[in-house]
């Protein structure tokens, strides 16, 4: 059977998907790929020219670090594969400054970037609090990176994935109901002359139903089915996280079997 | 990636992929173990930090190379179905 995805809900931060008919290596996989090899922008080196404020230079730069950055990954090269061998120049890295003084609070949005259209993707996080006779003079450079490397490149904050199960349920049931009360999921409903499935997703395999049933009449089978729950961090669109994933991962193949061939 | 050949013969062999990790290796290992032709696919990572996995293949007398490309064309398929969808 062919692999299937179908998208069950979407929203910008948010998705959830079901991966049908493919093994357990490969859903694995796909979510490792979201979360540790698809690269994106992040601060990784602060020049602080003046800072009087109540924080550290040192605790500044991890804040910054942490800011999600809109990414546009046809503009920008990995530094280590980049033409200017990893110096940093204008198609790998981009620079953030900022110029402010007190009393006010600095919110990413007080960013002024090198170019429009990569900004900070969320307006409104406070980085610190400035007050009276304090000033902060820094400029912040971003450059691509894997979620492998430091979490603060992953495009994805929640990404898992749980088996959709089979649940059958037998001739022998009683219709005693203990199996309902003892769900903490609310998944099973009393419909007709037997118990039946009501909401199949939500089941987390605690497998409460079969402990409690004394006729063996439930079932719990697991699936090639995969509920994908993947939430971003602004940095990159949803869809392109999951594309750009799968992407790397045929990628990974494609250049094994190179190696391969010029081997043999 | 990188690739080397540490002992190879007819039926086996071992390899060394620097810079990759259970990402690919878990899914090559399973694509591996789905081929009739396959006895043993195995990877091993000797050190979490260092990143130098060790896989070992060994055939029912195929070429083990040519297994490998097998299964990484497998895996290139698969992936392009589910491109084709999102």
């Amino acid at each position: 059977m062919k692999p299937k995805i179908e998208i069950l809900e979407e929203s910008d931060f948010k998705i959830r998907f079901i991966l049908k008919n493919v093994s357990p290596a490969l859903a694995n996989s796909f979510r490792r790929a979201m979360k540790a090899e698809v690269p994106t922008l992040a601060v990784d080196y602060v020049d602080f020219y003046v800072n009087s404020s109540y924080l550290y230079d040192e605790i500044l730069a991890h804040r910054l670090g942490m800011l999600p950055i809109k990414t546009d990954l046809e503009k920008f090269n990995m530094q280590n594969e980049c033409v200017c061998g990893g110096e940093g120049c204008p198609n790998c890295q981009i620079s953030f400054r900022l110029n402010v003084e007190g009393p006010k609070v600095v919110y990413s949005e007080d960013f002024i970037s090198d170019d429009p259209e990569i900004v900070f993707a969320i307006d409104n996080i406070p980085v610190l609090e400035l007050f009276e006779g304090q000033q902060l003079m820094l400029e912040a450079v971003a450059r691509l990176g894997t979620g492998r490397e430091h979490a603060k490149f992953q495009p994805v904050s929640v990404c898992a994935y749980k088996i959709i199960p089979e649940i059958e349920i037998t001739e022998d049931c009683t219709l005693c109901k203990d199996c309902i009360e003892a769900c903490p999921r609310d998944v099973l409903e009393a419909g007709g002359d037997k118990i039946a499935v009501k909401d199949v997703l939500n089941c987390s395999l605690c497998m409460e139903c079969i402990k409690v049933c004394e006729q063996n009449a439930i079932k719990v089978n697991e699936t090639n089915n995969f509920l994908f729950t993947v939430e971003a961090t602004g940095a990159l669109p949803l869809r392109v996280v999951m594309r750009k994933a799968l992407e790397i991962l045929r990628s990974k193949a494609e250049e094994m079997n190179k190696i391969i061939e010029e081997i043999q | 990636m990188e690739v080397k050949i540490v002992e190879i013969g007819d039926d086996f062999v071992k390899l060394v992929l620097r810079g990759e990790g259970h990402t690919y290796l878990n899914l090559l290992q399973h694509y591996l173990l789905e081929d009739e032709d396959v006895i043993v696919a195995r990877y091993n990572i000797p050190h979490p930090l260092v990143g130098e996995p060790h896989l070992y293949v060994r055939t029912k007398g195929k070429n083990p190379l040519e297994v490998i490309r097998r299964a990484n064309e497998k895996i290139v398929e698969a992936c392009n179905t589910l491109i084709e969808q999102i």
